[in-house]
């Protein structure tokens, strides 16, 4: 059986104070500890083979989420090294990378056959079929078990380790990586919008005043964090033109507008996004000027789920109102004062992605997203929940 | 094949549909063919698989049944089994075998209905007003697991010329979920007052796009119009590797009934009413399907890993 050691535990609870506490400035930073806090588990707790070792990351996903939506970063990161695991498992087991595809019309039609063989053999092991759930005989065992062959802990976490570190240098580069992409989009005398501060759009701005391209910032200052104001400052140090504009003046500007560049906080599986309160106008006015609007994310920012996009509620985060009304005001015990920090916007509105290597359409992600995850884990956040 | 084994295969596909309403066609056509290799006395595979093109066309041309269904299931099945690879050249072993890979692949689709509750069960949130088109199986499933959840009301067109709707109402009236039946000139008087609209699907076809019964269309346009999300919750199977362009293309076959196009000799059709049309994908927000919640781009990419 598994166990957790205290060290770890206490490492875990550390890691969601930290998150509740907005500790991590940068998303990079959130990336980073949750594959540090995923390395630990795998390092110090005690499993014998990969099922179990997935069991194990699963049964902690929804606890290391604490305070957290549903398309977080440490969702995205558990997903994508439960992924590792499956491939580095069957990368010694079959001794290639086997696409994995249990889910789709081609996966089931080679899983049965593959079932088949085995019955065959008549060696059909309870938990290493990779049959599907449909599989008669296989009903009772557990899902994670079934979808991956196991391999004994001793050949499996070497191996591990050495793309989870590899899967950390890639996490803490993919800021530089989506960078130097912006000579191919920032071109000489553009006037370009963004709004409030993002660390991957201050880099990529900053790649491209390296390359001495000339280039004109508008910010939009994003109240009532006015996260804007630092953003201008940034910039401004780089010798970049740039101007800070209210978050009204949005319409009245676009028409001067050349092209958007925004960060987001995650990127949905059908392309839309989960951004900074206001991106949702900035958003509608570029689309009534035509103006493109480029987002910058990183590939742990790529999230398998999907929203009900009638309901702005669902995923969203509301904020102190201290910022707006401050405590000791008269008026604070008359009157309700609510701050949203989300915005979805739908990807009708968005013109290209970019991430670490290259630029992509918002209806290319689901793609990208299956590549990224195994499609089991895909319900990390539905896993506990019971029928009421 | 003679006449009284096309009569059999006939009657056995009409008595699945009666007797056991909740079948889908798809099910009951992949199961007729099933049927006919059971009781096929093919001497090669090859004449095997004429036989079993040769019921599929019967299906297809002799009964009144939803025709993009029993295609995309006959198709996929046919595709599915002819996959197997065959250890002996024994032509029993090879159908025993043959028959297995069936009998797996009829499994695995009774599962599919409730995937995808479990799927499209997450975007009805309490307090939903859904909008629903005519009869469909896989949204009575998905609505019903849904209602252990949360509460939600829904319209439901009445949808001429069969008037599926009312059964549609009723049924999940009796689910204790609370259901209106709107007339079909209605839906854009209604249509301010829904949350998002969801249908099922006769066929996906490769475009992502959804062939249904007639009024879907409409629907999806009127959506668009007002900013509401349209879904559809369809079966994997149902997918089929056919690619429209606009409503005229469908076939004489997939838009009227056998019957009909017998009885005028499939001239003067443009009399007749098309009992399905074709939704473009640009219209369509998501699709709820077994292999997960797909945007309309994802289809062909699923058929075409098949398929390659």
């Amino acid at each position: 059986m598994t166990r957790i050691p205290s060290e770890v535990e206490l490492e875990i609870s550390k890691f969601c104070n930290n998150i509740r506490q907005h500790t991590y400035v940068r998303s990079v930073d959130i990336a980073l500890a949750t594959v540090l806090i995923l390395k630990k588990l795998i390092g110090e707790s005690t499993w014998t083979d990969s099922g179990e070792l997935i069991q194990l990351i699963r049964s902690q996903a929804n606890r290391l989420n604490e305070g957290q939506s549903i398309d977080s970063i440490t969702f995205n990161i558990i997903r994508r090294i439960l992924k590792l695991i499956r491939e580095e498992s069957s990368r010694i087991l079959h001794g290639r990378h086997e696409g994995d595809m249990p889910l789709t019309l081609q996966g089931f039609s080679e899983t049965v056959s593959r079932t088949e063989e085995k019955e065959n053999d008549q060696t059909l092991n309870q938990k290493s079929a990779d049959g599907t759930e449909t599989d008669v005989e296989n009903v009772a065992v557990q899902k994670p078990a079934l979808t991956s062959d196991n391999v004994p802990m001793i050949n499996l976490k070497p191996e591990l380790m050495f793309s989870l570190n590899e899967y950390n240098f890639e996490i803490g580069e993919s800021g530089k990586m989506i960078s130097r992409e912006s000579i191919q989009h920032i071109h000489a005398n553009e006037l370009i919008l963004t709004l409030g501060h993002s660390h991957t759009v201050e880099e990529f701005f900053k790649y491209a005043a390296s390359k001495k391209r000339k280039f004109q910032v508008f910010v939009m200052e994003q109240a009532p964090y006015f996260s804007g104001h630092i953003m201008a400052k940034n910039l401004a140090d780089l010798n970049i033109n740039v101007t800070v504009v209210t978050d009204s003046a949005v319409f009245a500007l676009m028409a001067r507008i050349n092209k958007i560049i925004i960060g987001t906080r995650s990127l949905l599986a059908n392309g839309g996004l989960t951004a900074k309160c206001g991106t949702y106008n900035l958003a509608l006015a570029a689309k009534h000027y035509s103006v493109p609007l480029l987002v910058c994310a990183a590939a742990y920012k790529f999230s398998p789920t999907y929203l009900p996009s009638f309901d702005p509620v669902m995923c969203n985060s509301f904020d102190s109102p201290e910022l707006i009304l401050p405590y000791n005001d008269r008026m604070q015990s008359s009157l309700d004062v609510i701050v949203p920090m989300y915005d979805y916007v739908p990807p009708e509105l968005v013109t290209l992605i970019i991430s670490s290597g290259q630029g992509n359409a918002p209806s290319y992600v689901y793609r990208l997203v299956s590549e990224l995850y195994h499609a089991d884990d895909n319900d990390l956040e539905r896993q506990n929940r019971t029928i009421s | 094949m003679d006449d009284k084994e096309n009569e059999t295969i006939i009657k056995y596909f009409s008595q699945i549909r009666q007797e056991e309403p909740d079948t889908s066609v798809a099910i009951a056509a992949i199961r007729t063919l099933l049927d006919v290799i059971k009781r096929s006395n093919a001497g090669t595979i090859s004449e095997l698989s004429i036989q079993l093109k040769h019921s599929q066309q019967l299906l297809l041309t002799q009964t009144d049944s939803s025709m993009p269904s029993v295609k995309s299931g006959c198709e996929l099945f046919l595709r599915y089994i002819t996959l197997a690879k065959f250890d002996s050249f024994a032509i029993n072993e090879c159908r025993k075998q043959l028959i297995e890979r069936g009998q797996l692949f009829l499994e695995r689709t009774l599962n599919s209905r409730q995937r995808i509750a479990e799927y499209g069960q997450e975007f009805i949130v309490d307090g939903s007003v859904i909008l629903t088109h005519s009869y469909s199986r896989v949204v009575l499933a998905l609505l019903k697991y849904s209602s252990k959840f949360c509460r939600f009301r829904v319209f439901i067109t009445e949808s001429s010329p069969d008037k599926s709707g009312l059964r549609m109402r009723d049924e999940l009236e009796q689910l204790g979920i609370p259901s209106i039946c709107i007339l079909d000139a209605c839906v854009a008087y209604i249509m301010e007052q829904v949350n998002f609209v969801l249908v099922g699907a006769e066929a996906v076809v490769e475009s992502g796009g959804i062939i249904n019964k007639i009024g879907t269309f409409n629907m999806a346009v009127l959506a668009k119009e007002m900013n509401k999300p349209f879904y559809v919750a369809s079966e994997s199977f149902k997918f089929v590797r056919y690619y429209p362009l606009n409503n005229r293309d469908l076939p004489d076959l997939f838009k009227y009934k056998a019957s009909t196009i017998a009885r005028l000799g499939g001239k003067n059709l443009e009399t007749e009413h098309p009992l399905v049309d074709y939704t473009l994908p640009s219209y369509i927000t998501l699709l709820f399907t077994d292999i997960g919640t797909l945007t309309p781009s994802a289809v062909s990419d699923e058929l075409i890993k098949l398929y390659i």
